[in-house]
């Protein structure tokens, strides 16, 4: 059973000028404990379908199940701290009048996690943040460090599901090495899954057990392993078992929701 | 020719002073393209501001910034307003707030062109679409009568590129002209700027991806100290600081390869080397602070990497 399985994702933006059809039959599936890229061109619906995802918007039809339960708008309870998102600018994601800590802090209320300010120190120290970065506000931090913030903050809440919207895009290199190598990490230790939105080939083949290419808003899979650019050989055995378990299940035409209800939540991109 | 010699900057603040950067020795000449390369707040974007001599009011700078043989820092804040967009021109980065909000895209590209070229409204007009269709926005006679808010990310960043080329100055400095842009938009970008015959650019990036695209010599600075100064081809093919070699091995193409630790704060400068405390080649000679060991027109503040 995947843990997520996305089937016939449509999504249209309306604007008093123009309407933008985005995703028009978007499928895939994600299993427990495995990255899958979603690669494609600016502006081709790939953040959408993160979005769609993750609850902050509603596609027009399709249905999403999440651990075979289907996703209810807006998500509640397990489905809302097990789906997480990070976002491609660490520097909005922050609330720019709060210190690091209280960033920590409004988590640990909304969520009712207990953490004195010695467990904060100690869990923040594997991601490289210490006291003094606490006590700064996020325009007195990099994005470098924010991105790890970031990162550090979601894993508070022991997610399952994490869309990674171009997380490390607005990163230097060497940032951007760190924070995806980290993530690799976290991977390895909690058995989190990752969905990973990028436009980067290369960065995706580093990651990704399986990538899908987003076109016309629809996706397909992308064959496996690419020549471009990856060197690492030891990933391709696991690769070899999500292909063969990976399936997709056909559409459900009941599922459609009417797009007029919905139109009011279509936002322009 | 651009000239920065000795270059230092800091910054008065409540809490004392802050050094963001230190003794920087470089040139620019007549159409060459210098890509400065560095982590968030190693100071790259200070070096460019105090440039175009935009740093704020807090800010001292010693050293001096010679274009064609005269001071900027020695101008007039008039004479720098006449420099600027005739001789030194700006692309700014794209994600925030470079663009104003309230005024249609096409008035604001034609703005430098009236502004800097005196050409008459109509004609800026048909010169920013065609300057907008050479980064394929699509749909431009469309897109100049809208306003920034209805444009993605990348658009907008391109479409500064097109108001920062406008002018044709013969001197152009962009700050991270690529960042959030995907590889088919940045080879646009860099289609774009080797395409500029004669102008010699100072490009703020850590692409390193672009900027070998693009870049006649590459300067590297960390923690406020230019680090390498060497010219791209020997930069990508063999580079000589440790930390150099660090970018390049954190190159997605190249291994996606951290190396541990972060670059030092302000406050924790110490009389070694900036990079002591990550690099893999220290000795006990790095508790001194390293001198710029030029070779010609190359540097490196290295004992190590020292031809």
């Amino acid at each position: 059973m995947a843990l997520l399985e996305v089937v016939s994702l449509r999504k249209t933006y309306r604007t008093s000028m123009r309407r933008v059809e985005v995703l028009t039959d978007a499928s895939f599936t994600v299993e427990a404990g495995e990255t899958i890229g979603i690669l494609g061109p600016s502006g081709s619906g790939k953040s959408t379908i993160g979005q769609i995802v993750t609850g902050l918007i509603r596609a027009d039809s399709g249905t999403i199940r999440y651990r075979n339960e289907e996703l209810h708008y807006p998500l509640r309870s397990y489905q809302r701290k097990e789906i997480q998102i990070l976002f491609q600018h660490p520097e909005v994601s922050f609330n720019p009048k709060y210190r690091l800590e209280q960033g920590f802090q409004e988590i640990c209320r909304h969520y009712d996690l207990r953490m004195t300010r010695r467990e904060l120190l100690d869990y923040l120290a594997d991601f490289g943040l210490y006291r003094e970065h606490l006590e700064r506000h996020p325009i007195q931090l990099s994005g470098g460090e924010l991105q790890r913030a970031m990162v550090a903050r979601v894993m508070l809440l022991d997610p399952k599901l994490i869309v990674l919207d171009e997380p490390t895009s607005m990163l230097d290199t060497i940032s951007q090495a760190q924070v995806l190598r980290m993530l690799e990490a976290l991977q390895r230790q909690r058995q989190v899954s990752y969905l990973y939105i990028t436009h980067s080939r290369c960065l995706a083949d580093h990651l990704c057990q399986r990538i899908y290419y987003l076109d016309g808003g629809q996706l397909r899979e992308e064959p496996f392993p690419a020549e471009i650019c990856h060197q690492s050989s030891q990933k391709k055995e696991g690769r070899k078992f999500y292909h063969e378990t990976h399936h997709i299940i056909p559409a459900e035409h009941g599922a459609a929701a009417p797009a007029d209800r919905l139109r009011r939540e279509s936002q322009p991109k | 020719m651009l000239e920065i010699q000795n270059l230092t900057v800091r910054f008065q603040l409540p809490q004392g002073t802050i050094t963001a950067l230190e003794g920087v020795n470089l040139t620019l000449r007549d159409g060459e393209k210098l890509c400065v390369v560095g982590e968030s707040g190693s100071g790259k974007s200070v070096l460019m501001l105090a440039v175009l001599c935009l740093l704020p009011e807090n800010a001292c700078v010693s050293g001096s910034i010679l274009l064609d043989g005269e001071d900027l820092l020695q101008k007039s804040q008039k004479d720098l307003t006449e420099i600027r967009g005739m001789k030194l021109s700006y692309v700014p980065q794209g994600s925030g707030n470079s663009l104003n909000p309230l005024l249609r895209l096409g008035f604001q590209v034609s703005e430098s062109l009236v502004a800097h070229r005196r050409l008459p409204r109509r004609g800026a007009d048909q010169r920013s679409i065609q300057l907008l269709q050479q980064f394929h926005l699509g749909d431009e006679e469309q897109l100049v009568r809208s306003y920034p808010h209805t444009l993605s990310g990348g658009m907008r960043q391109r479409a500064l590129l097109a108001l920062g080329i406008a002018p044709e100055a013969p001197y152009l400095v962009a700050d991270e002209p690529t960042k959030g842009l995907d590889s088919d938009r940045v080879g646009l970008v860099v289609d774009c700027f080797n395409s500029l015959e004669g102008c010699s650019l100072l490009c703020v990036t850590h692409d390193l991806t672009f900027a070998q695209q693009v870049a006649d010599r590459v300067a590297i600075i960390y923690a406020g100290q230019m680090i390498e100064y060497e010219t791209a081809e020997r930069f990508f093919g063999s580079p000589r600081h440790p930390y150099s070699k660090a970018l390049l091995d954190a190159v997605p193409e190249r291994g996606l390869n951290a190396i541990p630790g972060f670059s030092p704060g302000h406050e924790d400068y110490t009389d070694a080397c900036r990079f002591y405390n990550r690099c893999p080649c220290r000795t006990a000679q790095c508790q001194t602070q390293p001198k710029d060991r030029w070779d010609g027109e190359r540097m490196v503040k290295c004992i190590y990497g020292a031809p």
